[in-house]
């Protein structure tokens, strides 16, 4: 025996993020793991789930049982197939021996009958079982099955207030007799709680539930649900379509054939659809229009003063061009749309005349006015205003495009440092220096303080308006891209070393003023700031450091180019930001690479070519020599680009001899020169021969000088494949020395020269990866 | 009067008085106490004290009022269609906020001559901060066709302190109301009043006629000619005079001077003398005499606070009570 359940939240018109959120916290993901707070509640309550079938129980009621829907002002659950009555369930409780229980006359003692009476038996219905070879008695009790009626009003108050609000607001006075206030998203105004076709009424706070529901707010009327099975469809009849997905299809629907009315295709850049599912309980699309005068505002312009505030979408023309038309979602009678299109399109008018307005001025006053007037504008309390950002922005899009560049462009770099926006610059490099001098000055134009947005891309309109060349433009327009971890990457050089130069500084200033980010604490975004810098220097393969990054940003910071305007925060976060910065910018490499994909042991290893391993700095500190190593055996700044390479081939090749190879040559000299450390005499940069005994350190030796430089060759080429191969030649050398030689002789001579031997080949290798941190296979 | 005379006067959209006229009938209907503006420069009807004070202890309260908003910065000479430095907001606050508000805001539109079932009307999310009293509120913008014609909140804090019993704030915007039922396109074409003189010629007096050149006038005063050191003077004058008011256990006259602060504030904002660090300060002052009079005023006129649900008769009874409610220093990721 089952039927059907309805609970309804009635509510003043939700915020449409907490309706996804609502949505998604009932619903779950239909996983074991993830069931919803409808399976979990109702689970608690043994109305569902029990038996051994957990796993497959929730995700079955997720599919076939359940269905949570959405509207501006109601939460509804369906749940289908309800028992009638709690499931059963039986409770084991052991108690003392049964020699303890009863005397040897079979009669109760006072623990037996005790024990009997605290479970609510007689000492006669106690069981007995037998474990550890002592026989006890056994209380079987069943557990009370309440008939689901009963159950439901906890059920229902437990839903709503399990239900995380990030932002719970008031209402009214506090309840009568309620100790604080219930707290929602909004007020609550009424409930509804259907079972068997019969209202399950029950008090919340100030609310009586029944089975009263609230139709469209002007064009439909109060209504009883008499059965859960028929929610959707009264509801209908008030002019309210429940179900989410449903609105989401007549809106689509609705917005397909309205642009096609116009011979057009609608488009949403900005994602109003999914707002406009939850503006409305009965929508209906609707088209506009708007003088075509407007058309000359940029099409950024435009298309956001229509998405913004208004949530309407734009429509295109099959070449990509805007129509002077817009769509929008509407809750009232469709039959009414001439007026209600009139009012739109009266409120599009004013917003694109007030558009217009703001953008004559800022072309009347020109880019290079709006830069000169960044100094009035504070970037962050302690690091200065937006012209030392504009400095600094310059540093470190000269240091970047003079580390990406060749010899010859270096004047070029330099000569732009200073130069107007309008200077003829050739070449995508010092483009890039003339756009991080004017990247932020369209944050004082008149268009973004009214669409803050718009920045970046309204400053790209303004610089090719004023004459800078076009890859300037391009370049100050893509400098805040991307814009999350999925969306495009600038579409020029010249913007990809801009956007560097922008969160390099970002993330320097979030540190030097003691606001790096901490946990989900993140509010300048700069998780998202490293990312774009990884994915830039990838797409571009920009030979980037993330240390020597940090470092140039750092240093804008310290030493700007105009002294009078040193920033100088003195509560700095962390004795090492540069190497801060760098490990944060490591691991969004990390994290995309394992989102591609990649087995984390592999990506761990090719890690390991950017922070040097224990085995390759052991003892060097304690080495004299250490510091004047020769360049080809020190690590070299490990860039993006180049741990990325690593990683991918890593896992190209990892079934082949070659890169066990590898492997094995890297780990057995390396899990002994983590010991050079212990070396109290400390341990030679590279060994000495004449200290060498065996002809296998002869041989090793001579292996080393000879794969030391096609592999250096291989890998600043970015073949990585040919550098792992040049490696592998170490194995066959590196297995004979092991077999012959005792590293940790009792002679410290001979130890610390051999140890000196190992240490050198795990910084050689150690260059392609620490490979320690990969299980060997020997063969 | 011929009756196809007539029918077209009835037909005919409301004037900007006859709005007001309406709004101020509903809302005497709905129990309101009908108030007059305040005699200070306030930027939005929240800080009339009927709002920031009434609206902080646990008494029942229900008021309405038109409130002149005067903000210096928005003035555009007189030049764009929909901005202006001065203008006016039709404001409501009920506390407790009643369960069926929403409605009621409703049937005060029809009262305007609003047909709902021809219109679109949509609550849209929008939350409300006043960083210089301290005090927020979540609620809507009421939409009318696309145009936000009111601001709907509940209070949660006032200067700091938790609202109980809440108070829901209804803010019209009376110019873009009269826009809207009118059908014109710029604030000055909005028909204030309208009448036949005795020969039947009929007469028109718009918002042009009567705030376009103040519009102007004010927009030229506040931007190029107000004198900054004065303001900045009379600034610190302000602020000195509310804090001895204080001091005095005066915290309605208090308020006054915080008033008066906000709009030396707003003047010298407007005249562009205000650096952004400055003005961070200036907010963060006029914010803690704000909570200083919110403290005050609960302790000295309510007679106990929020907590003290009881306390109607006690308004001048002068109960010293030590309220200290959480969530006073607690807004500023609000703010």
């Amino acid at each position: 025996m089952s039927a059907d359940w309805l609970f309804e939240i009635g509510v003043e018109e939700l915020p449409y993020k907490t309706c996804q959120s609502l949505l998604a916290q009932l619903r779950g993901k239909g996983s074991a793991e993830a069931p919803g707070l409808v399976y979990e509640t109702l689970a608690a309550e043994r109305l569902v789930g029990g038996g051994d079938g957990g796993v497959a129980d929730a995700v079955a009621f997720a599919e076939t049982r359940l269905k949570v829907m959405v509207a501006p002002r109601r939460v509804a659950v369906v749940v289908s197939d309800l028992p009638r009555e709690q499931t059963a369930q039986t409770q084991r409780f052991r108690g003392p021996r049964v020699d303890v229980a009863f005397g040897p006359d079979g009669v109760p003692t006072k623990a037996g009958a005790g024990f009997a009476r605290g479970k609510g038996l007689t000492p006669d219905r106690l069981q007995r079982e037998t474990s550890e070879g002592n026989e006890f008695v056994v209380a079987v009790i069943e557990a009370e099955r309440r008939a689901t009626e009963l159950v439901l009003p906890g059920v229902c108050r437990r839903l709503i207030t399990a239900l995380q609000i990030p932002r719970g607001m008031r209402w009214g006075a506090r309840p009568a007799g309620a100790d604080d206030y219930l707290r929602f998203s909004r007020p609550l105004r009424w409930l509804v709680c259907v079972y068997a076709g019969r209202p399950v009424p029950f008090d919340f706070y100030d609310l009586h539930a029944g089975d009263v529901s609230q139709g469209h707010r002007v064009l439909g009327r109060p209504l009883i649900v008499d059965q859960a099975g028929h929610y959707e469809r009264h509801l209908r009849e008030q002019h309210v379509i429940v179900d989410h997905d449903e609105r989401r299809r007549l809106i689509v629907e609705g917005l397909d054939a309205a642009a096609s009315g116009l011979g057009g295709r609608w488009f949403d850049p900005a994602g109003v659809l999914e707002e406009n599912i939850y503006l409305a309980e009965w929508p209906s699309v609707h088209s506009g229009s708007f003088d075509e005068r407007h058309l000359r505002l940029p099409s950024e312009v435009l298309i956001t003063a229509m998405q913004a505030h208004q949530r309407y979408c734009p429509v295109e023309d099959a070449a990509g061009n805007l129509l002077p038309a817009f769509l929008y979602v509407s809750n009232a009678d469709p039959a009414a749309a001439a007026l209600i299109t009139h009012g739109n399109e009266r409120v599009l008018e004013g917003r694109l005349d007030d558009a217009e307005f703001s953008y004559d001025r800022d072309l009347a006053e020109g880019l290079e006015a709006m830069a000169s007037r960044l100094g009035e504008v504070v970037f962050h309390a302690r690091l200065g205003s937006l012209a030392d950002k504009s400095a600094r922005l310059v540093a470190v899009a000269q240091w970047l495009a003079g580390g990406v560049g060749r010899p010859a462009d270096a004047a070029a770099i330099a000569a732009v440092g200073d130069q107007g926006l309008t200077v003829r610059v050739t070449g995508e490099l010092p483009a890039a220096v003339v756009a991080a001098r004017f990247a932020k000055a369209d944050l004082v134009s008149q268009v973004v303080i009214e669409f803050p947005s718009l920045q970046g891309r309204v400053g790209g309109v303004y610089a090719e308006k004023a004459g800078a060349t076009p890859a300037v433009a391009q370049a100050i327009a893509e400098h805040y891209l991307p814009l999350s971890a999925v969306a495009p990457v600038p579409a020029s050089l010249a913007g990809g070393l801009a956007a560097i130069a922008d969160k390099i500084d970002n993330m320097a200033g979030a540190w030097l003023a003691g606001e790096k980010p901490s946990g989900s604490r993140d509010p300048y975004g700069l998780r998202r700031a490293a990312m774009g810098i990884v994915r830039i220097a990838l797409e571009y393969d920009l030979k980037v450091a993330p240390r020597a990054l940090a470092s140039a940003a750092i240093r804008a910071y310290a030493e700007p180019a105009d002294r009078t305007r040193a920033v100088l925060p003195s509560n700095a976060s962390g004795a090492d930001p540069e190497g801060e910065i760098a490990d944060f910018i490591w691991e969004r490499l990390e994290v995309l690479l394992l989102d591609e994909g990649l087995p984390f042991a592999l990506v761990e290893a090719a890690l390991g070519a950017a922070a040097p391993s224990a085995a390759s700095t052991a003892g060097a500190a304690s080495t004299p020599g250490a510091a004047a190593a020769p360049a080809a055996v020190r690590p070299l700044p490990v860039d993006l680009p180049r741990v990325a390479a690593l990683a991918r081939t890593f896992a190209r090749v990892q079934d082949e001899a070659f890169f066990n190879d590898v492997v094995v040559a890297y780990t057995r000299p390396a899990a002994l020169a983590a010991r050079a450390a212990a070396e109290p005499g400390g341990v030679a940069v590279a060994p000495d021969p004449a200290l060498f005994v065996h002809e296998s350190e002869h041989a090793l030796a001579a292996a080393v000088a000879e794969v030391r430089d096609p592999l250096a060759t291989a890998l600043a080429g970015g073949d990585v494949e040919a550098a792992l191969l040049a490696a592998a030649a170490l194995r066959a050398p590196i297995d004979r020395y092991f077999d012959a030689v005792l590293v940790m002789d009792q002679d410290p001579a001979l130890r610390a020269n051999r140890l000196a031997q190992l240490r050198q080949i795990t910084i050689l290798l150690g260059s392609l990866g620490d490979f320690a941190r990969l299980p060997v296979q020997q063969g | 009067m011929t009756s196809a005379n007539a029918r077209s006067v009835v037909t005919r959209p409301p004037t900007y008085q006859a709005i007001i006229g309406a709004l101020q009938s509903f809302w005497e209907r709905q129990g309101c106490v009908v108030m007059q503006p305040y005699h200070t420069e306030v930027g939005a009807g929240t800080f009339n004290p009927a709002t920031f004070l009434r609206c902080l202890d646990a008494r029942p309260w229900r008021a309405a009022y038109v409130e002149p908003s005067t903000r210096p910065a928005d003035g555009r000479y007189g030049a764009n269609p929909f901005r202006l430095g001065h203008y006016y907001q039709y404001q409501v606050v009920i506390k407790p906020s009643p369960p069926d508000i929403q409605d009621v805001y409703l049937q005060s539109l029809q009262a305007l001559g609003i047909d709902l079932r021809k219109h679109d009307i949509r609550f849209v999310e929008d939350n409300w901060e006043g960083p210089t009293l301290g005090a927020w509120g979540q609620g809507w913008e009421v939409w009318a066709d696309g145009m936000e014609i009111t601001q709907f909140t509940y209070f949660q804090q006032l200067g700091g302190f938790d609202c109980d019993p809440v108070t829901i704030e209804l803010t019209y915007g009376l110019e873009r109301i009269a826009m809207y039922l009118q059908g014109v396109d710029s604030v000055y074409d909005i028909v204030w009043s309208r009448w036949t003189e005795p020969g039947g010629s009929e007469r028109v007096v718009t918002y042009g006629d009567v705030y376009q050149e103040n519009e102007r006038e004010f927009s030229r005063y506040n931007f190029e000619v107000s004198d900054a050191g004065m303001l900045f003077r009379h600034f610190a004058e302000f602020e000195a005079e509310a804090q001895r008011c204080l001091d005095a256990g005066l915290p309605i006259p208090a308020y006054d001077y915080v008033l008066k602060c906000s709009h030396a504030f707003n003047m010298l904002d407007a005249r562009g003398v205000i650096s952004v660090t400055d003005r961070t300060a200036h907010i963060a002052s006029v914010r803690d005499l704000a909570r200083k009079v919110a403290a005050l005023y609960l302790e000295v006129v309510a007679g106990g606070g929020p907590e003290d649900a009881d306390a109607e008769s006690s308004v001048n009874s002068h109960v010293n009570h030590t309220d200290d409610k959480p969530g006073s220093a607690t807004t500023a990721g609000d703010a």
